[in-house]
């Protein structure tokens, strides 16, 4: 063991023999690796930001609703208060296990807006005032008006686009026309807008109305029942796990998903983006790898000489051989340590300070069916830090290795003569 | 001139060294071009989702035609014009791959009991299949007079499926109220919800009748190019074709869909400041190679101090050395690069392997990133790299003139 | 429609209140409006008339025969042009369903259609199933009482009631005083704006009542367009047969 020890120290101290070569590997690798966790905790972030966003447009991270609603809908396909009344107490039990910030009951139906100056088709949502002001986003992208309140029975929020084809402003009515639950009668409803919001996403501002959820079941003839109970989480990252409890504890009458099922849109347009990057950032690895390579070989020489020496001092093949793979990991472990350091560094400056990519461009952009955040916040998981690293350590090792070996084979005596 | 020569020389005395520092220079430039390549590609990847949907890469219209998509402003006003003479000359443009002809309306669509607003778009089944992705070509083809494919959603809500008959109802143009029968030939899913809600595709001849609009009139011409990027010259190029109806205007999708614009502003941007990072990585990658390769021969250095040659010239030496070093790296790394470039914009890379399939984006996204050339990206890269050579061979000599050529002589090899 | 309705309603003001009573033109206005009310639940009427439609691009005439009992039923059968003969609406309640002779198919009008026009005219779906409503959601009393241009008129101002589902903010009525003839109706939205106006005239007795046998219908936001709706026939208090007001009969004869 004592042999161990004192090879593990003379491969540290041969690394920083020949400072230079240990420098420039080790920062190559350091900074590419830099530059990679930088890269990938701006693409983590601004999916995070683009599932966070849709998710607050009246998403859910997690949903319970009627059986076969997400894929049939159906205005009669409710959750009747009984159902609604099962799903709360295992909510209760479980928030502060499974970080449950928010649960909102939601109701959903197409209707006609119309006013003194035009008509449009329009996505009604009912909901609960207060706990949707601070659980989803509406209320930010309020711009004239204010949000509802349960007091204003009849006050709604409406999409810009709504706003202008019925030429309508904070304070004007409009009448709401639907067709009420498992009937053929078309109910109207005077409402009133209290404010106007611009969510950026144009299908959304072009035919959305908001109005609390008790106007909403009145409206529709749905009594007590729901569409929709969403439960909002604190991490973003539980949501399959939530939603899997949820179908093991909920009684079989209902549906659980997670917003990768609600939102399956969102989820391909991440799948594919993650996709790009993931080419991007192979191919990246390829450059540091190569880059890398270059510096090692051209020690290789000098590496031979070295390893001569030791001959010479009467190192056996096996300490050789254990002096090489020590040194080998040393440099990986030096590198991968300073290029998470650098990483992390980067991580943290775009955490609290955000890329902003506005610059680029003017107006709110739209995919997925959400809106691309113009300053993207980095979002860097141990996970991800684990695996960049783990592969760079591996390369590293690999590398470093390949000269080393080379040198260590020793039968280069004759190169200890040379000058 | 000597110099130049003695640069040359010096680059094959340690030839090992110099192919590995060549070798290093070439492939960090020949995967910087097809990064730069890649990324170029992701955003013309982006812009042709955008478009080739349904919009095209150009469209035109009557001038009054847009946003508010009168029934009456057709193109060529009020008498129409000859528009299959109109396609058939844009089709013969060297640039032009697809031209789709289109009428909209917007009535009624009913199986009697269940009836729901409909967006109504009569197309010309072959060119369309050209040119749209929404739809695909075989389902296009079953468009024949007396039928339409409608959105999976309107399809739900009526209560039909392929096969039912459905009424079409609308406010024709001459006042009257236009109602022909049609049978659904097909069901079409695009995903975009507000599509799937509301689309109801018929031939362009029944959608004509049923609006009351003579053949002549038409509402929209949509045209694809070969290469999406170069879409406004096309534009500008299409607008100044000679026999074109009065009153027209062309307009590329920069001006239809100043969303995308901007979205690829930012993609563009996003794209830029990577690369950008990219290179100077690529660049400190050259300048740690360069620096290693110059601080070995330091001993030469002293020797050649040692046989009276001037420093000033000594460094020059090693810059042209370096010089020629870039030269053949940046040479190599660009015909590797090219070679690289071929392969990935013939073929492309099929994210699906990586994403598994996708359900919901599979007519709208095309999953095959290929490769396109951004020339300034690449001479920039290009630069920055021969730069970054040439310095990294500079800083190290220059240290290493000023050192006392004994030191230098003396200099043991492990250093 | 919802005009002829209020003229037909005005009308019979004049038959069954006669001389008005000396009260606050509030009450006044009320009690005639309940008493109406009341009658026109029971009316039924059949009619004939020509309704001309005028846009920026085209004018037409068709001819229509029109059928109504109560507040809510009406049957609408368009007679002439030969092209659109047998196109028909029908209004029960909520509901309406119109008739296209060319295929020979019923077809629901669905809620995101009320406000489309109805058969081409500057009248709404919409404006078909609300005459019911106007004393269920507007208070209505008299504005002005005396003359306007040399002629003794009533202004009744219809206000809607606070929750009324109706996207007016006002309508006023021009009646005139000696034979309570509407003059005009003008509708406002709630920022004071006149969006459209009916215009009365051609007073004519029919079946023994004097009605406006001609109405005008513009819309403030597109100058030059109308809808005329000329009546050349009306019968009151016509025994109508309940089948009439059904599907079935939509179709038929």
């Amino acid at each position: 063991m004592k042999a161990f020890n004192i090879i593990m120290i003379i491969a540290w101290r041969n690394l920083w023999r020949n400072r230079r070569r240990t420098v420039l590997t080790a920062g190559t690798v350091s900074l590419g690796l830099g530059l990679l966790l930088v890269f990938l905790g701006i693409g983590d972030g601004s999916h995070r930001q683009m599932i966070q966003g849709a998710v607050g447009l009246g998403g859910a991270h997690v949903a319970v609703q009627a059986r076969e609603y997400q894929t049939r809908g159906g205005i009669e396909r409710t959750l009747s208060n009984s159902q609604v009344a099962r799903v709360s107490p295992w909510v209760e039990s479980q928030r502060d296990g499974l970080g449950i910030s928010y649960v909102l009951r939601r109701v959903f139906a197409a209707g006609l807006a119309s006013s003194a100056d035009g008509a449009t088709g329009i996505r009604l949502i009912g909901l609960e005032p207060e706990p949707e002001k601070a659980a989803s986003v509406f209320d930010e992208k309020l711009v004239r008006g204010k949000f509802l309140t349960s007091a204003e029975e009849t006050g709604a929020v409406i999409g810009e686009g709504v706003a202008r084809k019925l030429e309508l402003e904070p304070g004007e009515k409009f009448v709401l026309m639907a067709q009420a639950a498992g009937s053929a009668e078309i109910e109207s409803l005077l409402l009133r807008v209290t404010g106007i919001m611009r969510t950026g996403v144009e299908d959304f501002d072009q035919a959305t109305v908001l109005i609390p959820l008790s106007t909403a079941q009145e409206l529709l003839r749905l009594g007590d029942s729901v569409h929709q109970v969403a439960i909002m989480l604190n991490q973003l990252d539980n949501s399959e796990a939530v939603a899997r409890l949820g179908r093991q504890e909920l009684p079989a009458d209902v549906e659980v998903l997670s917003w990768l099922e609600l939102m399956p849109e969102l989820r391909d347009f991440i799948k594919i983006d993650d996709g790009g990057s993931y080419v991007f950032n192979s191919l990246f690895f390829l450059i540091i790898a190569f880059l890398v390579a270059n510096t090692l070989l051209m020690s290789v020489l000098e590496r031979r000489r070295e390893f001569a020496l030791l001959d010479a001092l009467g190192f056996t093949p096996t300490r050789r051989f254990l002096l090489v793979i020590l040194e080998a990991s040393w440099i990986a472990v030096l590198s991968v340590a300073v290029g998470t350091a650098l990483g992390y560094a980067g991580h943290l400056y775009f955490y609290h300070k955000g890329l902003p990519l506005d610059v680029f461009y003017s107006s709110e952009v739209s995919a997925g069916g959400t809106v691309i955040d113009p300053i993207i916040y980095s979002y860097l998981s141990w996970r991800r830090i684990a695996g960049a690293a783990g592969l760079v350590f591996a390369l590293t090792f690999l590398l470093a290795l390949l000269p080393a070996w080379r040198g260590a084979k020793g039968q280069d005596a004759h190169l200890l003569g040379q000058a | 001139m000597i110099i130049v020569r003695l640069g040359w020389r010096n680059l094959w005395r340690n030839s090992r060294r110099s192919l590995i520092t060549i070798a290093g220079i070439a492939f960090a430039f020949a995967f910087t071009i097809a990064f730069i390549g890649l990324g170029r590609g992701l955003v013309v990847q982006l812009l042709k989702n955008g478009t080739e949907l349904m919009v095209g890469h150009v469209q035109i219209h009557d001038r009054d035609y847009l946003p508010d998509r009168d029934l009456y402003e057709t193109i060529g006003n009020q008498e129409g014009c000859d528009w299959k003479q109109l396609i058939a000359g844009l089709k013969r443009r060297q640039t032009v791959v697809a031209v789709a002809p289109r009428v909209f309306g917007f009535g009624l669509v009913s199986t009697g009991e269940q009836s729901a607003g409909a967006q109504m778009i009569g197309v010309d089944p072959t060119a369309e299949g050209d040119l749209s992705r929404l739809v695909d070509r075989d389902m296009l083809a079953r468009l024949k007079p007396g039928s339409v494919l409608i959105g999976s959603t309107l399809a739900l809500e009526l209560g039909a499926a392929e096969g039912s008959e459905i009424a079409a109802v609308t406010q024709a143009a001459d006042g009257t109220l236009g109602n022909d029968l049609f049978r659904v030939a097909g069901i079409v899913r695009t995903g975009l919800s507000y599509l799937d809600r509301s689309v109801a595709f018929m031939h362009i001849d029944d959608l004509q009748r049923l609006l009351a609009l003579e053949p002549s009139r038409i509402h929209e011409i949509a045209v694809k190019v070969r290469d999406p990027l170069t879409a406004p010259d096309a534009s500008r190029e299409i607008s100044r074709m000679n026999g074109l109806p009065e009153g027209v205007s062309v307009q590329s999708w920069r001006q239809l869909l100043p969303q995308l614009n901007d979205y690829l502003g930012l993609a563009g941007g996003a794209n830029a400041f990577i690369i950008g990072l990219v290179v100077v990585f690529v660049s400190f990658g050259i300048l740690n190679t360069m620096m290693m390769a110059t601080f070995e021969r330091i001993r030469e250095i002293g020797m050649l101090n040692a046989f009276g040659m001037r420093p000033g010239l000594v460094l020059l030496t090693f810059l042209f050395e370096a010089f020629f070093l870039a030269l053949l790296g940046l040479a190599i790394g660009f015909g590797l690069g090219a070679l690289i470039m071929r392969y990935l914009s013939l073929y492309g890379l099929d994210l699906t392997r990586w994403t598994g399939q996708l359900s919901m984006l599979q007519t709208r996204v095309d999953p095959i990133l290929n490769a396109v050339w951004n020339w300034k990206a690449v001479v920039a890269a290009g630069i920055s790299l021969w730069v970054a050579t040439i310095i990294a061979a500079y800083l190290p000599a220059r240290k290493a003139v000023r050192v006392d050529p004994v030191e230098a002589l003396r200099a043991p090899v492990m250093q | 429609m919802r005009i002829w309705r209020l003229s037909i309603l005005l009308i019979l003001l004049g038959i069954v209140t006669g001389p008005l009573f000396p009260q606050t033109s509030q009450q006044r206005a009320k009690e005639i409006i309940d008493r109406v009310d009341r009658m026109l639940r029971g009316d039924s009427s059949v009619g004939r008339v020509e309704m001309t439609v005028a846009t920026r691009q085209w004018k037409r005439t068709t001819e229509l025969r029109i059928w109504s009992e109560g507040t809510d039923k009406v049957l609408v059968r368009i007679e002439a042009p030969k092209k659109d003969q047998g196109t028909s609406t029908l209004r029960v309640g909520d509901n309406i369903w119109n008739y296209l002779p060319k295929i020979d198919r019923v077809i629901r009008v669905p809620t995101s259609m009320m406000m489309a026009s109805w058969m081409g005219s500057h009248f709404t779906n919409d404006d078909l199933v609300q005459e019911s409503r106007l004393a269920r959601d507007y208070d209505i009393t008299i504005e002005f009482e005396g003359a306007r241009n040399g002629v003794e008129v009533y202004e009744f101002l219809l206000m809607p009631r606070p929750q009324a589902p109706v996207v007016w903010g006002k309508i006023v009525y021009q009646i005139r005083k000696s034979d309570l003839m509407p003059v005009w109706a003008r509708f406002y939205g709630e920022d004071g704006e006149l969006k459209r106006r009916a215009t009365f005239s051609d007073y004519q007795t029919m079946d023994g009542r004097l009605v406006p046998a001609l109405m005008r219908m513009t819309p403030q936001d597109k100058p030059g367009e109308y809808t005329e709706m000329k009546y050349r026939e009306l019968e009151f208090d016509v025994k109508i047969s309940e089948s009439i007001f059904s599907l079935k009969s939509l179709r038929g004869s």
